[in-house]
């Protein structure tokens, strides 16, 4: 078989390993997101294509992560062939509700517009209707996943109250398991709803937004009535945290612009000095168009990146454990998966999470693929779910990119809308790699320190 | 009294990172002057990577081939989703 080095790869500049007086790279190997330390003379005969100088078992190995790939072999189309393939045999029935449009807060790069509309009765029925037949008509699904998002869905509580016994009495009565995660803002999140939502509404996953510090988040994520919110959500998710008898995965998002990018050190500190790095995950995001012009104070991807990595490192130095290699992507969004939908709180059905609520997409909103009352709509579920074949034309970047098969691009409204959507893992998956690499390295120089120290112990007990 | 491993690391890089984050808070930061790197080049220091003159360093050593799996174990490893549907950050649900 002839065989050619993959598009889909990852190499890192050269650097020296001390220990063993070597020069070394890390290849990642995006189609199958393995990561492989190899020294420079092997770098150099995979690079020459002299693929036969290789050790028959690394050559073996490079072939079985697809390093190196047939040379005949279209990889591109083999990873968005697959990707259509994950979406189409997907067992899990992602259904994403809104159970209200109203938020307490008035964040500036918010998009969306608020109402006190909460999901109806009667919309809650056809709803569950909707759910019940895609269960029905699939039946290949084994989980039924729902996700609860805003304007602020706590402020939805008594829809989700009612809501959850019905879907958890459907997912068992289709054999499927139930899970059910939560975007919130943190606010109403008392320890008395925490423990309601997670002991009594299945909740599993639960994420929180917060800004930075007081001093920043306060100016950009306060209520509407212009009132301060950093005090109270902190207090919460901290004793939240501290709750071993919920069983349920915190995960904080910072939001970051040009007005808090600073603050993100400062929070990490804090959260750190509370002692809750091995309780809850954090990551940073940038701020994108909601519909929009938040984007344009963004830092740039390239600053973001940058800093991202100087994040990374800190909190590793705080000890949080961040992911720092992506795994494969094949499901870039809801919008590719055929029978996922998100549900607003007016029952109009969308699918895509960043449209619902936002004036800029018109009335009747653009991007409306139904409505729970059978009511047509103007979109159809093709303009974004069709996203793969748009990369298969050509029509974005992303049909030439090497992180494709672990990034699955990303945002496919934002391609559609003109904005680069790529996550920050493109531009600094160089320095990720390394610092995992390193990471390893330091803990291997712990572990035989701890070895060495058990041997003298031993040998002074003999 | 014994540390647990994850608390070495901590302690280890934590020693590093009081070199470090006097450089990194909010008062000094600034995006028009971006060095973020030097508390990731004092991790790889302590790992005992560098990126000094690599070439050189070459031809003073083997050459021959080797590999390496990077610890599929390590927690700073791979994202795994377990479908919670994280979309890289790029929407907010």
């Amino acid at each position: 078989m002839s065989i050619k080095l993959s598009n889909f790869r990852v190499v890192t500049p050269p650097f020296f390993d001390d220990n063993e007086g070597c020069i070394k790279r890390i290849v990642y190997a995006t189609r199958t997101s393995s990561v492989r330390i190899i020294n420079e003379a092997s770098w150099k005969i995979i690079e020459g294509g002299i693929f036969d100088s290789l050790p028959k078992e690394m050559l073996f190995d490079f072939v079985e992560i697809k390093l190196l790939v047939p040379t005949d072999e279209d990889e591109l189309t083999t990873i968005l062939n697959r990707n259509d393939a994950a979406a189409v045999n997907d067992d899990n029935l992602y259904m994403v509700v809104q159970p209200t449009a109203s938020c307490q807060l008035g964040c500036h790069y918010c998009g969306q517009e608020h109402t006190s509309k909460l999901l109806s009765n009667e919309e809650q029925h056809l709803f569950i209707k909707r759910t019940r037949a895609k269960l029905e008509a699939n039946k290949q699904l084994r989980k039924l996943s729902i996700g609860w998002f805003g304007a602020e869905p706590l402020v939805g509580l008594s829809v989700m109250r009612t809501l959850t016994p019905l879907l958890m009495e459907l997912a068992e009565s289709f054999g499927c398991s139930y899970f059910s995660k939560i975007v919130t803002n943190g606010l109403a999140l008392t320890e008395k709803v925490a423990t309601e939502i997670v002991n009594d509404l299945g909740v599993q996953f639960i994420e929180i937004t917060l800004d930075g510090v007081a001093e920043y988040h306060d100016i950009r994520r306060m209520q509407k009535n212009g009132m301060p919110t950093f005090e109270k959500i902190f207090a919460n998710v901290v004793a939240l945290a501290r709750r071993k008898d919920l069983e349920v995965e915190l995960s904080i998002r910072c939001n970051v612009d040009r007005q808090n990018y600073q603050s993100v050190s400062s929070l990490l500190q804090m959260l750190a000095e509370e002692g809750l790095q091995e309780r809850i995950s954090f990551y940073v995001a940038p701020i994108h168009s909601w519909g929009n012009d938040a984007h344009t104070r963004s830092l740039s991807p390239e600053e973001f990146a940058a800093w991202e990595i100087l994040w990374l490192t800190e909190m590793i130095q705080v000890g949080f454990k961040p992911a720092l290699i992506p795994d494969q992507n094949p499901i870039v969004c809801m919008a590719v998966m055929p029978n996922a939908e998100l549900v607003d709180a007016y029952g109009t059905i969308f699918n895509c999470t960043e449209v619902s609520y936002v004036p800029t997409y018109g009335t009747p909103n653009e991007y409306a693929i139904g409505h729970l009352s059978g009511k047509e709509m103007l979109g159809s579920r093709e303009r974004l779910g069709n996203f793969n074949d748009q990369v298969r034309q050509g029509e974005y970047p992303c049909s030439s990119c090497r992180m494709l098969p672990v990034c699955g691009g990303a945002c496919p409204k934002s391609w559609q809308e003109g904005l680069e959507s790529c996550p920050s893992t493109k531009r600094n998956i160089e320095q990720r790699l390394l610092l995992s690499y390193a990471v390893s390295r330091v803990e291997q120089q712990i572990n035989s320190s701890e070895k060495a120290t058990i041997q003298q112990t031993t040998l002074v007990n003999v | 009294m014994s540390m647990n491993k994850a608390s070495k690391v901590k302690f280890v890089l934590g020693i590093i990172a009081m070199t470090s984050f006097a450089a990194i808070t909010p008062a000094t930061a600034n995006v028009t002057t971006l060095e973020p790197s030097s508390s990731f080049q004092n991790i790889m220091s302590q790992a005992k990577l560098s990126f000094d003159s690599p070439t050189q360093q070459l031809k003073r050593h083997n050459t021959s081939s080797s590999l390496k799996k990077l610890n599929p174990s390590s927690e700073l490893g791979l994202v795994r989703d377990g479908g919670k549907c994280k979309n890289n950050g790029a929407c907010n649900c």
